[in-house]
């Protein structure tokens, strides 16, 4: 993945800054003019966070929830489909003192829903509604580097960081980083303020429109600042309705029989149906999600690193679980973060299968066949191939004569165990898409709501501070490899392959732009049918 | 049960005769044989639970592989010579899931069925019987139990307790209490108005002898039926769970766990979720059947 970098100091203007990057940078030739109108009727997997939008102020909420806000909100900066970082709300930027501060120029002229400025005082008022959360809001750990922000003038908006750091690539892609709502619809709406979104963005949400694990529904901005190539105002579409389509195989027929244009998860199992598939595009990159078996270090067996070794490393045989499970469309992953991640280092060679080096792994650690390591893993049923590689990886364990139990259990009493109380030996998810190694640190530190793992390694704490202290994007790609290598090195993180993700439309949506779970946009989006 | 056994029972209790195995209770096993032999679909039902019963008991000799042999070499193949009924995305045997998926089924559904009537059948025979606050608190009780959605409640529990085979019979079984508690009380109403119940009173027969030896007997032909029906009920509920990976845990063989994880491949490799299904399908058909034709076999007003 090529990724351009920032150079410390550097001005960034994009020099068509009023037109939104998606075409700036793409074009159109094989799109043809877009149409204008239409609903576009998608399928999300489930219901949006019971229908609240946090802004990233509160705890985390799912995916969908994030790819329903980029489309009412915008933020200072986003990503393109290249997965630099372009402007937003903000035209172009100043980094200043090698990272102490940041200075935002932002866009004249944008409204929010409710009709009032978008200027740098309501992103100000953003950012320190944030601050003021703290740990509460829990991206706050990505920002915890900030000092304080201005707002210098009407359209110029500074934050000044403690120490110089880099800011962008979290502000760009992390979840949404900082999305600008609208103050006054805040203060207006109370405790329900979470219920009423009023963001700047393509499309508007209307409490009143949306059904509960059924339908969400976000309408046209009249008023968007953004413009496309011709000077046409966007977005194209006058409708999006998301239908709640829990089952993955009933979402493949609504697709196939056009109830449905968009189908926001394929289940990788189904991609050689969805392949032959007449009038369907497929999408799909190099997995930036990993297939992660936690493993608890806070507890037996977990917190010896021969086991850990043993059972997360030679004795998991990785290379046997994406050929079937994932019928070969996953990579074997040791690294913590997998291939489509910016800076992703090959590290499979420090874990071949070898379940005679895991036997003897074990046997040093006092085990044999007269005393077996035994565990739980526990896994939910979100994604069919949970149980599948789970199944699969237990016929692995008896090959070293470890007893693997497994246990199903609903996502929300899953999440309870691991989440909130980790009461868990091991458990399965596929965690997180990532646009560099630093979103995942949530979970490096000790001590921290989000150490799911139970990490308590002061090396791995040390090189992540020194990521975020180092502004030159070279720099960093050598730290994120050294953090790769310590992550293997003690296995202190488990990922057995990458967790592909696969979408898919109808041949007749236009515009759209697959950015492999960062973002799902649709202010480009058009319908080409009559 | 004939007016005349009634009576006899109550005459043996009078003479204190006691006879193992008596004549009377060969004749009406022979009758009830009798009627359920010339129903043909009561017999097809009959054979299908035997079928089934043969399967579960010889599974480990009818399988050709181990239910959770993982071959990843055979993954998803056709049905050929050496997986007749192919083979799932871990290379597994279908065929011999399959026959192991029986084990779960029949244990379930007829475990849950002895908790229930273990716990309904009294309750029901004590509230019948004696009636009072004692009756009314309890079917009021029952009552609660029965407002609520069947598949809500077994789904509550299940969450609740957590998903395993034992939990599934647990939740099953609770939820089948109510049915036998009312069934048997209302049984129970009709049945201690005859004259030998009076009679036992008169006696001053123990409580406990006049329920089970006299009140009892009587109300059984209801109970059969019920619970046979209702077994069916519980292998269906048991292979929802399953499917809703609320019961059985992988990788124990069970039909609806296997039906959910393959309908995946449905439309790339059919045969895998059709064995899962038919099998449901067959051992459900065989207890209806069967428990249909023991209702009008037990019923003596259809007496022809």
């Amino acid at each position: 993945m090529k990724r351009r970098s920032f150079v410390a100091g550097m001005t960034a203007v994009a020099g068509l800054s009023a037109m939104p990057w998606r075409f700036t940078r793409l074009g159109y030739a094989d799109a043809g003019k877009p149409k204008l109108g239409g609903t576009l009727t998608v399928a999300y997997a489930s219901d949006i966070h019971a229908g609240r939008f946090s802004l990233n102020r509160e705890s985390p909420p799912g995916y969908e929830i994030f790819w329903v806000t980029n489309n009412i909100h915008n933020q200072l900066v986003t990503l393109s489909p290249n997965y630099d970082v372009v402007p937003d709300l903000a035209k172009s930027w100043e980094i200043i003192g090698n990272g102490k501060e940041y200075v935002f120029h932002l866009h004249e002229n944008v409204k929010f829903h409710d009709g009032t400025d978008c200027n740098a005082e309501a992103v100000k008022w953003n950012f320190d509604d944030m601050l003021q959360r703290g740990e509460k809001s829990w991206v706050y750990v990505y920002f915890n580097q900030m000092d304080h922000t201005e707002a210098v003038d009407t359209h110029t908006f500074k934050v000044v960081m403690k120490e110089p750091a880099t800011l962008l690539p979290a502000l760009a892609g992390y979840f949404g980083g900082v999305p600008i709502g609208s103050p006054t619809a805040v203060k207006k709406y109370g405790d329900a303020w979470n219920r009423h979104p009023v963001g700047t963005g393509p499309f508007t949400y209307d409490v009143n429109d949306y059904r509960p694990d059924e339908l969400i529904v976000l309408k046209k901005n009249p008023n968007y600042f953004k413009k496309d190539q011709w000077g046409n105002a966007l977005p194209y579409l006058d409708r999006i309705d998301i239908k709640v389509i829990k089952d993955a195989q009933a979402a493949l027929v609504a697709l196939r029989t056009g109830q449905i244009d968009f189908l926001q998860r394929v289940n990788p199992q189904h991609v050689p149906i969805v392949e032959k598939a007449k009038g369907v595009v497929l999408e799909t990159a190099p997995e930036r999600m990993p297939l992660v078996c936690f493993m608890n270090m806070r507890k037996p067996p977990f917190d010896d690193i021969r086991l850990r070794k043993a059972i997360g490393g030679y004795g998991l045989n990785r290379q046997e679980i994406a050929q079937t499970v994932f019928q070969g469309r996953a990579t074997p992953l040791v690294s913590i973060i997998p291939p489509g991640v910016q800076d992703y280092l090959d590290i499979n060679e420090m874990y071949p299968y070898d379940p005679d080096k895991a036997k003897a792994l074990l046997k040093e650690a006092g085990h044999d066949e007269n005393n077996p390591v035994e565990f739980e893993l526990i896994l939910n049923n979100d994604a069919p191939f949970f149980a599948d590689a789970a199944t699969l990886m237990k016929s692995q364990m008896e090959k070293i004569g470890v007893k693997m139990k497994l246990t199903m259990m609903d996502k929300p009493a899953w999440l309870d165990r691991f989440l909130n109380k980790y009461e868990y030996q091991m458990a399965m998810e596929d965690f997180g898409a990532l646009v560099d190694i630093n979103q995942r640190s949530v979970s490096f530190f000790k001590g921290v709501r989000s150490n799911y793992g139970g990490m308590d390694s002061p090396e791995i704490e040390e090189l992540t501070m020194k990521w975020r202290r180092t502004v030159d994007a070279d720099k960093r790609r050598e730290i994120t490899h050294d953090l790769q290598r310590a992550f293997a090195k003690d296995m202190l993180w488990c990922n057995i392959t990458g967790s592909p993700y696969f979408q898919a439309y109808r041949d007749h949506v236009k515009g759209y732009h697959f950015m492999n779970q960062l973002y799902v946009h649709w202010e480009t989006t058009w319908l080409d049918k009559a | 049960m004939t007016i005349a056994s009634r009576s006899l029972a109550a005459a043996q209790d009078v003479a204190a005769v006691d006879v193992t195995a008596p004549s009377h209770v060969r004749s009406t096993i022979r009758i009830i044989w009798r009627r359920l032999w010339r129903s043909k679909t009561a017999i097809g039902g009959l054979f299908l639970v035997c079928c089934l019963l043969a399967t579960a008991a010889l599974a480990d000799k009818l399988a050709p592989y181990s239910p959770y042999a993982v071959d990843v070499q055979a993954s998803l193949s056709l049905p050929s010579k050496a997986h007749p009924l192919g083979t799932d995305l871990l290379g597994r045997d279908v065929l011999s899931r399959v026959i192991h998926g029986s084990r779960i089924s029949l244990y379930v559904g007829f475990t849950s069925i002895l908790l229930a009537l273990f716990v309904g059948v009294p309750l029901g025979l004590t509230t019948g019987f004696y009636g009072g606050r004692f009756d009314l608190i309890a079917m009021r009780f029952m009552d609660v139990i029965l407002a609520f959605p069947f598949y809500l409640q077994a789904i509550v529990i299940m969450v609740i307790l957590g998903p395993s085979v034992n939990n599934v019979i647990l939740a099953l079984g609770i939820e089948r209490i109510p049915i036998f508690a009312r069934l048997v009380r209302g049984s129970v109403l009709s049945v201690r108005e005859n004259p030998y119940v009076e009679a036992t009173q008169a006696l001053a027969l123990s409580p406990l002898r006049v329920l089970f030896r006299h009140v009892l007997p009587n109300c059984m032909a209801p109970i059969i039926v019920a619970a046979t029906l209702a077994t069916a009920n519980a292998i269906i509920v048991e292979a929802t769970l399953s499917f809703l990976g609320l019961g059985t845990q992988p990788p124990t063989a069970s039909w609806g766990w296997d039906l959910k994880q393959n309908l995946t491949f449905l439309e790339m490799n059919a045969w895998i979720i059709l064995f899962p299904g038919l099998s449901i399908f067959l051992t459900v058909l065989g207890f209806n059947l069967l428990g249909d034709g023991l209702r009008d076999a037990l019923d003596p007003r259809l007496k022809q």
